[in-house]
């Protein structure tokens, strides 16, 4: 066992190695400084908040291989969250606290999340435009379409699918703290051991994810060696438009609450956690584990600052610095690597 | 036949003028219907109330074509901006005890100094150390609200200095004459300045010329470096210089002010017809973009036109600029 740790060790992504020796680190101090920390409900707690981020970051962490960045995902979570839960509330789709309700409410929001996806990927690759531009102005017409043509009215927790409610409350398995309390596994893990399996699937077990790598190294050498291009452009963004669809569904259920005019979350945070995953912005790299590291790295930083007895204020700020600390470093072998060659790319 | 070549030359060449007039002919086929379907858009007051809304975005702007015509990006110019906004306020406030109240000229140029600052700390890690600027402007994007966040403690900065307040409230008056509001002629200023600095001198040209093709800007003894490192220094001081205009104006120093500006900034430079990849674009076009996506956002209030279609018009501009681009460069290949 021990040497089998040795040799993944020696042998691993040195993204990912890196980036497990500063996670265990920075747990250990916090765990020194305040004990509480190292408790089973502490650690469930990570996963019910990091859930959401955690699904959608797997979609960006895709199209990010394939050389693109996706900046409308929240905008794409927010309409196919809003337009599922009034299509099922009006037409009574989802009434029954089943699973298969709740499969129905899924299921719709991902296919509007497919629907938009693809809107960006025709936009990107019929007109070759550049994806962060694009994806720019869909999400601002994703969002401003929404409250215009579909409605402003939050839907409220009365009015949500039971299930949808059930999915936000309920645990895999529960236990009793000390206190009386109860805490368990939330539901939200399952859709997050789905994305990650289905991504670590389509990236590594397929052909066609080594065409989204292809495509993201050099466009023009993949088109000749017969990638067919559009194919997987347009997968790339309605896989990530998909699982947008799921992060929708997963915050509604935390919040029970659908609020079609305010964009909650931070986009910027799941693109700095694919990132942080050793993914660049150049496409062809990026690892699903590395992105998942990311993704810890961030919901402890700012759920922890508080039990090192920093102020929140203080969270924005070290967020920025793990940021670029680790894309520096990076930068840094990249640069030891390529030392020999003389290199003017700037920018 | 020379006649039917000439005329063709005539009519492209006419197509080359009305394509490079194509935003000024927006801006006025959008206003003059705005001033047949409203009462109130063609009035001296109106026009000189948008103007004075896009001084801040113009700012930012002016930064943001500097950098994209290099080839980079500014993500953070919004957390610049709050952060040499709140610098400021605490020094004319008299309610943050933390910093003694100085003359308000003094604190404008430490706001000044802590934008310009952190826009160097950018170009240095990008021009030094190579990180690429949307990565590093998103590190500093968050660097910089939490700093804006740690030196207020999450609360706005209150009780500022009358005079101060005059720089984002008052108005230029030469001899008595009430002319424009203060920002506005600081906002023209700044871009008169800008437009010399990027077609009268040197610099200007070195900045074409990187965002064009680093590599041979390098080999033309061009100190790339230096004029990445430059760029994001301007957009910085710009920014913090927009945070000043926007803290008098609104009478506080706001933590959370700017956030998510870097979106409106972008845009305006896209829809004057910078390219993304660098090295083309008018400054000019900047202006222009920066008072059309002022005049709509006012145009679409007095039509009483919900803000959630403002925000599907102007994703759709940004769409369209850059398709139209993409359309333009077609013709020439």
């Amino acid at each position: 066992m021990l040497s089998r740790l040795k040799e993944w060790f020696t042998t691993g992504n040195i993204t990912v190695r890196i980036m497990t020796v500063v996670l265990i680190a920075y747990c250990v101090l916090v765990g020194l400084v305040n004990p509480t920390f190292f408790s089973l409900e502490i650690f469930l707690d990570f996963v019910r908040n990091g859930a959401g981020q955690a699904v959608v970051a797997m979609g960006v962490l895709v199209v990010m291989i394939s050389g693109g960045i996706d900046v409308s995902f929240l905008a794409i979570a927010i309409s196919s969250s809003y337009i599922s839960t009034v299509l099922c509330t009006t037409h009574g789709w989802a009434k029954p606290k089943t699973f298969l309700s709740l499969l129905v409410v899924m299921g719709i929001s991902c296919l509007v999340g497919v629907l938009l996806g693809c809107v960006n990927g025709l936009v990107i690759y019929f007109f070759k435009l550049p994806t962060f531009i694009t994806t720019l102005a869909t999400q601002s017409i994703f969002h401003g379409a929404l409250a215009t043509f579909v409605g402003t009215k939050p839907v409220t927790a009365s009015r949500m699918p039971r299930s949808v409610i059930e999915f936000g409350s309920g645990a895999i398995f529960e236990f009793t703290s000390e206190t009386g309390s109860w805490y368990g596994l939330s539901y939200f893990a399952i859709p997050v051991v789905f994305a990650v399996g289905l991504t670590w699937f389509i990236l590594y077990g397929t052909v066609f994810g080594r065409r989204i790598f292809a495509l993201g190294s050099n466009a023009l050498a993949a088109k000749r060696c017969g990638v067919n291009i559009f194919a997987a452009q347009m997968f790339v963004f309605a896989y990530a438009g998909f699982l947008a669809g799921v992060m929708g569904i997963i915050y509604a259920a935390d919040l029970r609450w659908v609020n079609p005019i305010t964009m909650v979350g931070d986009e910027l945070i799941v693109i700095a956690a694919v990132l942080i995953g050793g993914a660049k912005l150049s496409g062809g790299s990026g690892s699903v584990l590395g992105t998942l590291l990311g993704m810890a790295m961030i919901v402890i930083l700012r759920s922890t600052l508080v039990l090192l007895g920093i102020s929140s204020s203080w969270n924005d700020f070290f967020i920025g610095a793990v940021i670029l600390v680790s894309v520096a470093v990076s930068a840094w072998r990249s640069r030891q690597e390529s030392k020999a060659a003389l290199r003017f790319d700037y920018v | 036949m020379p006649d039917d070549a000439s005329s063709m030359q005539e009519s492209n060449k006419f197509r080359a003028i009305l394509w490079e007039l194509r935003i000024a002919i927006a801006l006025v086929l959008i206003c003059v219907y705005l001033s047949m379907a409203t009462d109130h858009f063609l009035t001296t007051r109106n026009l000189i109330n948008v103007l004075r809304q896009v001084s801040v975005n113009g700012l930012l702007s002016i930064g943001m074509t500097f950098i994209i015509l290099t080839g980079g990006i500014d993500l953070s110019v919004g957390s610049m901006l709050a952060f040499g906004g709140v610098v400021t306020a605490s020094f004319v406030s008299n309610a943050y005890k933390d910093v003694p109240s100085i003359n308000p000229f003094h604190a404008i140029c430490l706001g000044l100094l802590a934008g310009t600052v952190l826009g160097a700390v950018n170009g240095l890690v990008i021009s030094k150390m190579r990180v690429t600027p949307f990565i590093m402007t998103l590190g500093m994007l968050s660097i910089a609200r939490g700093m804006t966040y740690i030196y207020t403690n999450g609360m706005p900065i209150t009780d500022l200095d009358k005079t101060f307040l005059q720089i984002g409230q008052g108005f230029f008056e030469p001899w008595g004459v009430r002319l424009l509001p203060w920002p506005v002629v600081i906002f023209l200023l700044a871009f008169a300045i800008a437009w010399v600095v990027l077609y009268r001198m040197k610099f200007g040209r070195y900045v074409y010329a990187v965002g064009g093709n680093a590599r041979s800007a390098r080999i033309s003894g061009i100190n790339v470096g230096f004029i990445i490192f430059m760029v994001y220094a301007i957009s910085g001081f710009l920014c913090a210089l927009a945070g000043v205009l926007l803290t008098a104006r609104t009478s506080a120093g706001l933590p959370q002010a700017g956030v998510s500006y870097e979106l409106d900034a972008i845009a305006a430079v896209v829809i004057g017809g910078t390219s993304m990849t660098g090295g083309k674009g008018p400054l000019i076009g900047t202006l222009l973009g920066v008072i059309l996506i002022g005049v709509i956002n006012s145009g679409l209030d007095q039509l009483s036109v919900s803000s959630y279609y403002q925000q599907v018009c102007k994703g759709l501009i940004i769409v369209g600029a850059v398709m139209l681009d993409y359309f333009q460069s077609d013709g020439e290949r």
